[in-house]
């Protein structure tokens, strides 16, 4: 009976103490910096304003965006369903535990993009993953939507479909008049009958 | 499912394949050692049966082993891994509501599906009940909320809670899960055996 036990307990306390015995482990608080600068001289960081419209408008619930400007800025204009973080604030326990949640794709947007670039940094310094930049900030989104310019005539078709996705997002954010160009393709075409030609009445 | 996913060895899509195997196996393993009967369970308290105590100390301990060493070499980042967190009162009256329920059916939820799997009609009443609870609690959440989520700790672990080494911890728990053992085998032979 005891002696059926023998090797798992030897086998138990054996590893136990040698794992008191190793030296060491260097650990890092913090991300390791050659894995930190994989990271920052990479752009996987930057969302595009597109990418996160489309999110936004699809009501995807694993979106969180993150307004690392003044609550004063936030306060005067702020892009729908964001949270303000100053980036002050933005190492306080109760924004940490925010931004570290499970299973979210945190989004930072400043007004260009240096404020938020610089939350990724801290937040990515902080271990924490799933942290993402607004690409161009406010200032991208703003000229991507409101500053719209219609496409030339003789523009790829992906530009067309472009204008037409941004042009939509425009208009969900800002419930502006629905501005769609007639498709030809779709547009019911009428056939009138040709007229009869009249008969000729005297004349010449 | 680390190491072998986040080191690219094997596609993220074999999450789930990998989670329902473990699971497979896991119910496999509760079978095994009897963790379907609630009267096997029932003997850790009154002292004829300590296999429940056994497989989860021997369990506790061989997972912390594999999970410390394979850190150590690297395989496995330790500060990767998701620690709950805790909530103190609620830590303790969950405890509480849960003891007696344990002690009463037999069984702890995962064990009841275990001996509903069998086809034991106690485990389906109980996991049943199990549902029922669930379903009631989220009716008398909001009365509950500011006990529910008081006392918060955070994200701890014993050793980050005293700033103790891990390692020493880890040494303890295994001398304890050892000691229990003994004293189990010792109590055992004291009482009555009770056939079952």
């Amino acid at each position: 009976m005891i002696k059926k036990y023998l090797f798992p307990v030897i086998l138990m306390l054996g590893l136990g103490i040698v794992l008191m015995l190793l030296p060491p482990k260097k650990t890092y608080e913090e991300i390791p910096p050659d894995e930190l600068l994989r990271q920052v001289s990479g752009n996987s960081r930057f969302l595009s304003a597109d990418l996160v419209a489309d999110r936004m408008i699809n009501s995807d619930p694993s979106l969180l965006l993150i307004d690392v400007r003044e609550s004063a800025f936030y306060n005067e204009f702020s892009l729908p369903g964001a949270l303000n973080i100053p980036l002050a604030k933005i190492l306080e326990q109760e924004n940490i535990e925010i931004l570290g949640q499970e299973g979210m794709d945190i989004v930072f947007y400043s007004t260009g993009d240096l404020l938020a670039d610089q939350a990724w940094m801290i937040c990515k310094r902080k271990g924490m993953n799933d942290i993402f930049v607004l690409k161009g900030g406010l200032n991208e989104w703003f000229n991507s939507f409101f500053l719209l310019q219609p496409p030339l005539e003789t523009a790829s078709s992906e530009e067309i479909s472009l204008y037409q996705f941004r042009n939509g997002v425009k208009q969900h954010f800002t419930g502006g008049e629905v501005q769609t160009q007639a498709n030809p393709a779709t547009e019911k075409v009428i056939v009138a009958p040709r007229q009869k030609k009249a008969a000729a009445e005297g004349g010449c | 499912m680390g190491p072998l996913i986040p080191n690219n060895i094997i596609p993220a899509d074999w999450n789930n394949a990998i989670a329902l195997l473990l699971g497979m196996c896991f119910g496999f393993v509760l079978e095994a050692s009897g963790f379907s009967s609630s009267r096997k369970i029932m003997g850790t308290f009154f002292g004829y049966d300590f296999v429940v105590l056994r497989v989860f100390f021997t369990a506790a301990v061989t997972s912390i082993l594999g999970i410390l060493y394979l850190d150590y070499f690297g395989w496995l980042d330790f500060g990767q891994l998701y620690i709950h967190p805790t909530y103190l009162t609620s830590a303790i009256v969950g405890g509480v509501i849960m003891g007696f329920g344990f002690a009463l059916g037999g069984y702890c939820p995962g064990t009841s599906y275990c001996a509903v799997a069998i086809g034991k009609l106690d485990a389906l009443v109980y996991s049943l009940g199990l549902f029922l609870g669930i379903y009631l609690f989220t009716f008398v959440y909001p009365w509950l909320e500011t006990m529910f989520t008081s006392n918060s700790l955070g994200n701890i672990t014993v050793p980050g809670f005293f700033s103790m080494n891990t390692y020493v911890f880890v040494f303890f728990v295994i001398l304890a899960a050892l000691g229990m053992f003994i004293a189990a085998t010792l109590v055992q032979r004291k009482v009555k055996k009770v056939d079952y």
